[in-house]
């Protein structure tokens, strides 16, 4: 049966591209790093494919349609937002078990969209470049869940999903090793008056119920409570939620954390260890 | 008034290139093929932040949208973040 290794939780901030030289280069050196150590020790891990929780920006679902969750079974590529030193790439996939996870999840009862074709955003396209590609190139499966644009799903399905493609992964007949990211976060305000603002405070509090794996310290958090203090980009912190549920007893490991307001983010990246 | 189609314009215009170039050479034109009040066209034409946030507009298209403006970040940031009063034609 396949397995799930581990994880990680890593930002995909696109100014860390789009504004690299508004920090100190320590701060830069710091946050690049991170995404560094992160691939090595997804190297570690010896992982056969990838499965990445992003979050759409209202660049690939537009209001004719907006899905809760969406997979990406087939051919990928992107990014479709590319930008300096983010290339627009075709991305290795792994569609037989990325088949068979949609499947599995279908019979779930979970609703899920899935798109045969897809060409990423930076989302997944930056922890794919930062993260997966070091690790040897590992072909991906990427979902994408709704906390961008209202309605967003609600942080328990987040969850549960994870769970879902946790027992499709462990149901598959092959031997698999598959590794999860949560793609996001962590405090961050998009667009909004306060853009800029980063709260310290909050980050570390998601930090710690990571730490802990705690799927249900994330669930208890009411949507109006995470936008007041981390900002409505915080709403993605249920793309952790997904990836913490896909692990079998979680616990995160921090490998970094900055504070950043000129990148508008509190950057937060953690391992995920499978006890 | 209509938040979904103030959004679905400001989508088009973040995404389509074939509307941004429309709307650069007749933004009247463009927007007269969408079910908009005469008001939701003259806010979008100026570029009035405020109020189309204050009518639901996602603000990850209102930053996308501003770049028609031919302005960058940090002018968002600015209007956005400063008094309604500041409000003009970008």
């Amino acid at each position: 049966m396949g397995q799930i290794v581990g994880g990680f939780l890593v930002p995909h901030d696109p100014l860390i591209f789009a504004a690299p030289d508004t920090v100190p280069a320590e701060v830069k050196d710091a946050v690049f790093d991170a995404y560094a150590e992160a691939a090595r020790r997804l190297g570690e891990l010896r992982a056969d494919a990838v499965v990445v929780f992003g979050t759409d920006h209202y660049i690939l679902f537009g209001p004719g349609c907006l899905p809760q969750a969406l997979m990406g079974v087939g051919e990928l590529d992107g990014p479709i937002d590319r930008m300096r030193g983010l290339d627009r790439r075709v991305i290795p996939h792994h569609p037989e078990l990325a088949d068979h996870i949609l499947r599995h999840v279908l019979d779930g009862d979970f609703d899920l969209a899935c798109a045969k074709v897809l060409t990423v955003d930076h989302s997944v396209a930056i922890p794919q470049q930062l993260v997966v590609a070091p690790a040897g190139d590992l072909p991906i499966i990427p979902f994408y869940l709704a906390c961008g644009v209202d309605p967003v799903i609600p942080m328990r399905r987040a969850a549960h999903l994870g769970g879902l493609v946790r027992s499709a992964v462990e149901a598959w007949p092959g031997d698999e090793r598959v590794v999860v990211i949560g793609s996001g976060g962590i405090s961050h305000s998009v667009g909004e008056a306060d853009m800029g603002r980063v709260n310290v405070e909050f980050d570390q509090m998601i930090l710690e119920l990571v730490a802990e794996g705690d799927v249900e310290g994330l669930c208890a958090l009411s949507d109006d409570d995470v936008v007041r203090d981390g900002g409505n980009g915080a709403l993605e912190i249920r793309n952790f939620a997904a990836a913490l549920s896909a692990v079998p007893n979680p616990r995160g490991e921090l490998i970094a954390y900055r504070p950043v307001p000129q990148w508008i983010t509190g950057l937060g990246f953690v391992e995920v260890r499978a006890a | 008034m209509s938040q979904t189609m103030l959004e679905k314009v400001l989508y088009d215009l973040s995404v389509d290139r074939s509307a941004k170039k429309a709307f650069r050479d007749d933004p009247r034109a463009l927007l007269a093929g969408y079910r908009l009040t005469a008001e939701e066209i003259e806010l979008i034409c100026d570029f009035d932040l405020h109020a189309l946030r204050e009518r639901g507009v996602n603000p990850m298209l209102l930053m996308g949208y501003w770049q028609l403006a031919r302005q960058d970040m940090t002018s968002y940031l600015r209007r956005i973040a400063g008094p309604r009063d500041m409000e003009g034609k970008a």
